[in-house]
């Protein structure tokens, strides 16, 4: 089944025609990398999809349910739809558990006592239990992007959207973010990764998309793309990355 | 997962506390506290006796009658009977909460009606509000308050209020329509200090708009905006003198007063002075305490920051000094001075903000109460041995 559906997305930013018409599914369970140069329109895409930015053309449909229209809320769009930043973007007056917290009780509605210990539970699947009365600035980098997926996980969301969640890391620290990533990955949640971690694309994809110039220029198996891309400008990057 | 992937070091340093050498004791706290403190009392005692020289220089040569102040003390000088005191508190504290509640919303009309973001709603208000603005910052006060009285003068018989006292509250109208535009400014600078990332981060949670700004933008902005809101409230407060001149009795009317009846202006004005700082300083010690306790990590600027002469009032700023003058204490954990009287002491010194920049280069954990090596400045914490490589 279809979880994510987009057709003829595009979008400018004035001059800038950011993406130029972008057709894409994603099936329930299925992880999608999107790889490209930067500027390419790859966090573009994203945001368009949990309307953080609004498309100025096409449709996007979460579930069979048109979600840029006017009927429906942004608000439970971004609800359904988790998503994680480069920056991390861990809400810096709050600790770690308030964090995860604000959002259950605030968006879900629930009472402090349901949330804190829904919170905990989060905390604990990404393995900062103890860290929960820690403030942003007291985690290290990797310990923040797990929190700031822990939040995202708690709002128990069908789609999970990955902004190059490695790339403001430190190297040491990127392993752990990518174990609960794969992690996720097994336990079936559907995941849009924009990453230039190949080796995650590789080992955990079900297709990668090769993204350029705001379009699609290939999507395939990892092995397709990495081993026997069929376009030029594919074979290009991947042979650059991959050098 | 559940371990900590780092280096396996523990949570909060507790195994660093066999590293610190022997507690210190009492004496030797207090040793390295007196030698701490000693250069900051030594010039504040210097100015003190300068002025305290002047003021009996003057009483000397007849200036400053001592024996009329020392008489009228108990009756004349103490204007807390007659009220012109709580006047000039009552006008600066009522035009302050006034100017507050009004300027929120000015400063979110000035912070989001404009941008690329800009909201509907802020923008249709965004030009007035600007011109008000404009015209408060950029004509004086005293001609405000002329323009203020004149109208209140003109509309009050039209009003049926003249049982009131219609100067007061002119006076009281003036001040607030000033703080007003001063004050929006502020929160517009808070409000569009707080990052992009955050307001993105709360909305792809779900929260709506007046959510984000009711839990995100206004918790954090105020808390970097503590600073300027107090000047306001001092300026205010020096500024609610010059409404004596549309006949408000306050303190400076009253000293003035003191001047015209008993030929003493320069004891009536060295009084008020007095009384100015005995509100003004407390007040701003009190608010770089409460600044501090309510501190969050990554969040704001560094601790401290009044200005130095002040420092040898009240009780000492440990952490500022242990900072700044660590070389001259024994006093071995950064945060050990005050770890056992509140729970905010387990934060260090250094993640505190200012000079941290965000994102990647934030202090990890076990920074926490590392010890601080003698005769290092905490500032090169960096090169601290003992430190894990990281």
């Amino acid at each position: 089944m279809t979880m994510v559906r987009i057709r003829g997305l595009h979008k400018s930013f004035g001059s800038l025609h950011v993406l130029r018409g972008v057709d894409l599914d994603v099936n329930r369970g299925d992880v999608l990398c999107i790889i490209g140069p930067s500027g390419s329109g790859k966090s573009t895409l994203l945001r368009c999809t949990n309307l953080l930015i609004y498309p100025d053309q096409g449709d996007i449909f979460i579930e069979d349910v048109k979600v840029n229209s006017r009927e429906v809320r942004p608000e439970w769009v971004r609800q359904q739809i988790g998503m994680v930043f480069q920056q991390f973007n861990l809400f810096t007056h709050l600790t770690a558990l308030r964090n995860v917290m604000l959002g259950l009780v605030r968006v879900k509605g629930m009472d402090a006592a349901a949330a804190r210990s829904k919170a905990e539970f989060e905390l604990e699947r990404v393995g900062l239990a103890e860290k929960k009365d820690a403030y942003p600035a007291q985690l290290s980098g990797g310990q923040q992007q797990r929190v700031a997926i822990a939040r995202a996980l708690a709002m128990d969301p069908k789609v999970m959207l990955f902004d190059e969640p490695t790339s403001a890391l430190d190297p040491e620290y990127i392993h752990e973010v990518l174990d609960v990533m794969k992690r996720l990955a097994e336990e079936g949640m559907t995941m849009m990764v924009v990453t230039h971690e190949m080796g995650f694309a590789k080992e955990v994809a079900d297709s990668i998309i090769f993204f350029n110039q705001g379009q699609i220029v290939e999507r395939g198996s990892p092995e397709e793309i990495f081993d026997r891309p069929g376009h030029e400008r594919t074979k290009a990057f991947v042979g650059k990355i991959l050098r | 997962m559940g371990t900590y992937p780092e280096s396996g070091q523990p949570p909060n340093g507790e195994g660093s506390a066999e590293r610190a050498p022997k507690s210190p004791t009492w004496a030797s706290q207090a040793r390295g506290l007196a030698l701490a403190s000693a250069p900051a009392a030594l010039l504040a005692g210097i100015v003190i006796l300068i002025v305290l020289a002047f003021l009996a220089t003057l009483a000397f040569v007849g200036v400053i009658n001592a024996v009329f102040i020392l008489q009228r003390w108990p009756t004349a000088y103490l204007p807390l009977w007659s009220g012109p005191l709580w006047n000039s508190l009552f006008l600066t504290i009522a035009s302050y909460l006034l100017g507050f509640a009004v300027a929120v919303p000015l400063g979110l009309v000035r912070a989001y009606g404009v941008g690329k973001t800009r909201n509907r709603i802020a923008l249709l208000f965004y030009a007035p509000v600007t011109g008000y603005v404009h015209a408060i910052r950029g004509t004086p006060f005293f001609v405000q308050l002329w323009l203020v009285f004149f109208v209140v003068i003109e509309a009050a018989p039209r009003l049926n209020v003249l049982g009131w006292n219609v100067y007061f509250w002119a006076g009281l109208l003036a001040l607030t329509l000033n703080t007003i535009g001063y004050q929006a400014e502020v929160f517009r600078g808070g409000f569009q200090a707080v990052g992009q990332g955050q307001v993105e981060a709360a909305k792809a949670v779900g929260l709506t708009g007046p959510q984000v700004f009711l839990h995100i933008t206004l918790p954090q902005g105020l808390r970097l905006i503590t600073l300027p809101l107090t000047n306001e409230f001092i300026a205010l407060f020096k500024a609610s003198t010059i409404v004596s001149y549309i006949s408000v009795y306050e303190l400076f009317v009253w000293a003035e007063n003191l001047g015209v009846r008993f030929g003493h202006p320069i004891e009536g004005f060295l009084m008020i002075s007095l009384y100015y700082l005995l509100i003004n300083i407390p007040l701003s010690r009190a608010v770089t305490y409460l600044e501090r306790r309510l501190r969050i990590p990554g969040l704001g600027t560094q601790p401290g920051g009044e200005s130095f002469a002040f420092r040898f009032l009240g009780r000492g700023d440990e952490t500022r000094r242990v900072a700044s003058w660590s070389h001259a204490q024994p006093i071995r954990t950064r945060s050990g001075l005050r770890q056992a009287s509140n729970g905010f002491a387990q934060v260090p010194t250094r993640s505190r903000g200012g000079l941290v920049p965000a994102g990647r280069q934030q202090p990890r954990d076990g920074d926490d109460d590392r010890p601080v090596p003698a005769g290092v400045p905490a500032t090169t914490a960096a090169s601290e041995p003992g430190l894990p490589a990281s």
